[in-house]
């Protein structure tokens, strides 16, 4: 029988060694490292415009990858961190789902040591999520039809009578409520506490005159395109991306409702070393105005609109008009749930 | 049917063993879990049967049970309408042409539900095609998505082929002498389908009628993108509770009460004269 040498330590731990030298980049557990975290986005114009300002940048500044997945969902979330298979590091959220998401124990609280925001306007601080961007939603008109007659706050979008045409509104209680009271001439500044059952009788004055209740985003501004509605509730970047390739369409910047962009930490992430670095790079200024520049969103620093370009400033919401509304995510916390289901019973009546 | 040995019923029984073991791992126990999630309290805690009280107080549910059944009932009388005809056309052809015409049948059925309904908001849309040709003879347009009329005609696009075949197989299965009886005995062609052939396919009727019945039960995609704000269905509502209002017992015995009621109609099913052609292979 031949002398079979055993199999040192050494020789075992070399041999892994060279497997792992010699096998491509991408095979290589570079999770294990925190070097490649998992951010989920909406996708579409705004996923391009953060790849581009936030996430490239960020990788190349500290070498840690971005992995993107489309479709940030609550209930997903919640999936994950319950079963502690935590999958995606970093998310971004909506106004309504912050409070929740918190309250649930689904994000990681942010690490002020790391996260820098001290300069950023208050709307847009959170003990578990951090600001972003600001966006702004209003009223969109199309400019072929109608003879341009169109509404362009609120009480004029639940003047049926003054301003006849086929309303958009969404299939949803959050904002529709408030919109609801502004329509019925509550100013912006007493909207919260919202008195619910006014909103829901105005609701049911402007009922008849809404063509329809929009699931999708997307759908909001298509429909105009499409002749199917001819005033409708949507955001500034939808509008700002049509007029660009030439669609008739406009946007009136008063009454607007003004939400944040929040992005938040996993619960139980592998990577919250690198998930609070990037949510530190996101509160850069610089970034900030980049990210602006190619998104249309405005950014949570006051003093960064001034960076902003002209072209995109203008299309910019005011966060100092005080007919404009920020969306107080707080107020809805305990009452979501209720509201939506009576919401939605109200839309099949 | 013969006396078959026990150990043919083991042999069978093996033959069912993949599928049967698929099915548990992938269906029973998964149903087993939305089962006992429907059973939690919404903030923990032990087994309860709270959601299934709340729902049947909650009106938001009721009306949607009640639309879910209204719109299950109209697509199954709207898709026999129109599949009747086919399968009665279909069954007098040669075996040849009849085989060409079926796969006519199925292509609606194989293209994906999304790019249909996406379809037709071109097709039906207020601007739509439908609309510009009758714009062209100066009728106006006439509102054909978005409301019931709109769901009716996603739905039955997708139904018609599971009624097509259920009839075809009961009116091929009718014996040619009959009809040919009742021409000798001087019945016009009218009274021939009306006394004979419709009654003796009344069966497949009925089996397609269930199959379709169940099927529309949890539809999902057509209502939401083809509906209007009234059309919000059983799967809808599970959709609701999972993702907007994050409460998961309520959306799992929504979704325990939906398999409850396909599962009565499929024993309906099973029930029903023809509707054996459709659960096992005695029939035909």
């Amino acid at each position: 029988m031949p002398d079979l040498q055993p199999l040192s330590r050494r020789s075992v731990i070399g041999g892994l060694t060279a497997t792992a030298i010699a096998s491509p980049a991408y095979i290589r557990p570079g999770w294990a490292q925190g070097k490649r975290i998992v951010i989920v986005n909406s996708g579409g114009a705004m996923g391009d415009a953060k790849r581009k300002a936030l996430y490239d940048p960020f990788t190349k500044a500290t070498g840690i990858e971005i992995v993107t997945a489309s479709g940030p969902d609550l209930a997903k979330i919640k999936a994950q961190v319950e079963r502690k298979d935590v999958e995606w590091d970093i998310t971004d959220l909506n106004d309504a789902w912050v409070p929740a998401a918190a309250r649930l124990g689904l994000l990681e609280k942010i690490d002020e040591s790391i996260v820098n925001r001290a300069d950023a306007i208050p709307q847009s601080k959170h003990d578990y999520a951090v600001g972003g961007t600001v966006y702004a939603a209003g009223i969109a008109f199309p400019t072929n039809r109608l003879g341009g007659k169109a509404p362009k706050t609120w009480p004029e979008f639940w003047d049926a009578k003054g301003f006849p045409g086929r309303r958009g509104l969404r299939n949803r209680v959050t904002d529709t409520l408030e919109i609801a009271l502004m329509g019925d001439g509550v100013p912006a500044s007493q909207v919260y506490p919202c008195d619910v059952e006014r909103a829901f009788k105005a609701l049911e004055r402007i009922k008849p005159a809404v063509s329809h209740w929009i699931a999708q985003t997307a759908q909001t501004v298509a429909l105009i395109q499409g002749n199917e509605t001819d005033f409708t509730y949507t955001y500034t970047t939808r509008v700002k991306d049509l007029q660009a390739v030439n669609v008739p369409i406009d946007y009136s910047f008063k009454q607007n409702i003004l939400g944040i962009g929040w992005i938040g930490a996993l619960k139980g992430t592998r990577n919250r070393d690198a998930a609070m670095r990037f949510l530190a790079f996101t509160m850069d200024k610089d970034r900030q105005v980049e990210l602006s520049n190619l998104s249309g969103d405005a950014p949570t620093y006051a003093d960064a609109l001034a960076k902003v370009d002209p072209a995109t400033r203008k299309w910019l919401p005011n966060i100092a008009d005080p007919d404009n509304l920020f969306v107080n995510a707080a107020w809805w916390d305990s009452r979501i749930e209720e509201l939506n289901t009576r919401f939605k019973e109200w839309l099949l009546t | 049917m013969q006396i078959r040995t026990t150990n043919a019923h083991v042999r069978d029984a093996a033959y069912a063993m993949p599928a049967a073991l698929f099915m548990a791992l992938l269906f029973a126990l998964p149903l087993f879990s939305v089962l006992h999630q429907s059973l939690q309290q919404e903030n923990g805690g032990g087994l309860t049967i709270q959601a299934y009280a709340k729902i049947f107080t909650t009106p938001l549910f009721l009306r949607v049970a009640y639309t879910t059944l209204e719109v299950s009932i109209s697509a199954t009388v709207f898709s026999l309408l129109l599949a009747y005809p086919i399968a009665y056309f279909l069954a007098k052809q040669s075996p040849r042409r009849r085989a060409l015409y079926m796969i006519l049948v199925l292509v609606p059925f194989w293209t994906s539900s999304l790019v249909k309904s996406f379809s037709f908001m071109v097709l039906l849309g207020q601007s739509g095609i439908i609309n510009q040709m009758l714009g062209a003879f100066g009728i106006a347009p006439v509102k054909m998505l978005f409301n019931r009329f709109g769901v009716m005609v996603g739905m039955s696009h997708f139904l018609i082929p599971f009624f097509v075949f259920p009839i075809l197989t009961s009116l091929r299965s009718q014996p040619l002498e009959l009809a040919k009886a009742a021409a000798i005995m001087g019945a016009g062609k009218l009274r021939i389908f009306l006394r004979v052939t419709l009654p003796l396919s009344l069966p497949g009727v009925m089996a397609g009628a269930l199959l379709v019945f169940i099927l529309s039960l949890g539809f999902y995609i057509i209502p939401a993108l083809l509906g209007g704000r009234q059309d919000m269905m059983f799967a809808n509502l599970v959709d609701f509770y999972t993702r907007e209002a994050l409460n998961w017992p309520m959306a799992s015995a929504v979704a325990v009460l939906l398999v409850a009621a396909a599962a009565l109609a499929a024993m309906l099913l099973s029930k029903v004269r023809g509707g054996s052609s459709i659960l096992s292979e005695e029939g035909h």
